[in-house]
């Protein structure tokens, strides 16, 4: 009986030396955001294919100029 | 300023009237340079042109007249797929010409997102005779102007294109849509890309084909249409 109650408080006693240095881990949580601006070089590209009179060719162009920015990122 | 090559064979002013004519085109950026033209350099995209002086040089044209007929075409397809040729190609123009001084018509033919339309130009503007004139290369020219509208341009969408025309050479034809001037279109400003007549051929015996539009034809506004999907398609399609 002595024994029983010697390992209890023994475990009691050590669980609390035990939960002394715990401290709450705030886990950070790092996203990374992968910078795709391809719609916005396609606009870009097609106005301003427009705007120097490439009628035809502005949306090919600017189409190419976002598959390039893509590689690039 | 290119050398002007006039081959004008005995019989050749029988030709002129005959009009069977032959006249290459080459093309000079308008102002001496595109790279530095202050659109282009302004322009994001403005390195996207670099090397296109270069390439421009490259390009002739050619103009077919037989008759009342005529058939104005890029000749040199040089450095089909590097970017500078690709867009030298784009400013100078791509499209094909048709015209057809008796019906009043002017069928351009245009590649447009790799398909093929035959597209009726609308009538166009008239030119305004202005009483200047210039030499080139011996032979007197007369300036002529009228507007060009670009359709799908948000910011001044009109600009005026600039003909100098040689009533000595009574052929009424140009390039591009160009023409019905009293007489040839030696020069001609459009925009940012000036054309010179490089070599003109007059021959009684000139031997030229003219190729005939025996395809579906559309209307501008059809085709202005289609362009507005097409892009709108592969707009969507951008993500």
């Amino acid at each position: 009986m002595k024994k029983l109650v010697f390992t209890v408080l023994a475990v009691v006693a050590f669980s609390g030396v035990a939960m002394l240095g715990t401290q709450e881990v705030k886990e950070e949580v790092t996203i990374d955001f992968v910078a795709d601006n391809c719609t916005d070089v396609y606009h870009e590209t097609y106005k301003e294919f427009q705007d120097l009179g490439l009628e035809y060719n502005a949306a090919k162009e600017a189409f190419a100029a976002c598959k390039e920015s893509k590689v690039l990122n | 300023m290119k050398y002007l090559y006039l081959v004008l064979l005995l019989n050749g002013l029988a030709a002129i009237a005959q009009n069977n004519v032959r006249i290459t085109y080459s093309i000079t950026p308008t102002g001496g340079s595109l790279e530095k033209n202050q659109d282009v350099v302004k322009s994001k995209v403005a390195n996207s042109f670099v090397g296109i002086d270069d390439a421009l040089t490259r390009l002739s044209y050619m103009l077919i007249v037989k008759d009342q007929k005529s058939h104005f075409y890029l000749e040199s397809m040089l450095d089909f797929n590097e970017k500078p040729a690709r867009l030298a190609r784009a400013f100078a123009g791509n499209a094909e010409f048709f015209k057809d001084e008796q019906r009043k018509t002017i069928i351009k033919k245009v590649d447009f997102s790799n398909e093929i339309f035959y597209v009726k130009l609308d009538s166009v503007a008239q030119w305004e005779l202005l009483n200047e004139q210039k030499i080139i290369n011996g032979y007197t020219c007369f300036k002529a102007t009228r507007e060009k509208l670009l359709r799908l341009k948000q910011s001044n969408p009109l600009h005026i294109v600039e003909a100098w025309y040689c009533p000595a050479i009574p052929v009424r034809n140009g390039p591009k849509e160009f023409g019905d001037l009293p007489g040839l279109i030696l020069e001609l400003q459009d925009d940012k890309i000036t054309y010179l007549a490089s070599k003109i051929e007059l021959n009684n015996n000139l031997k030229v084909t003219l190729k005939e539009v025996n395809h579906k034809i559309i209307s501008e506004n059809e085709f202005y249409k289609i362009i507005k999907l097409t892009d709108a398609n592969t707009a969507a399609t951008v993500k």
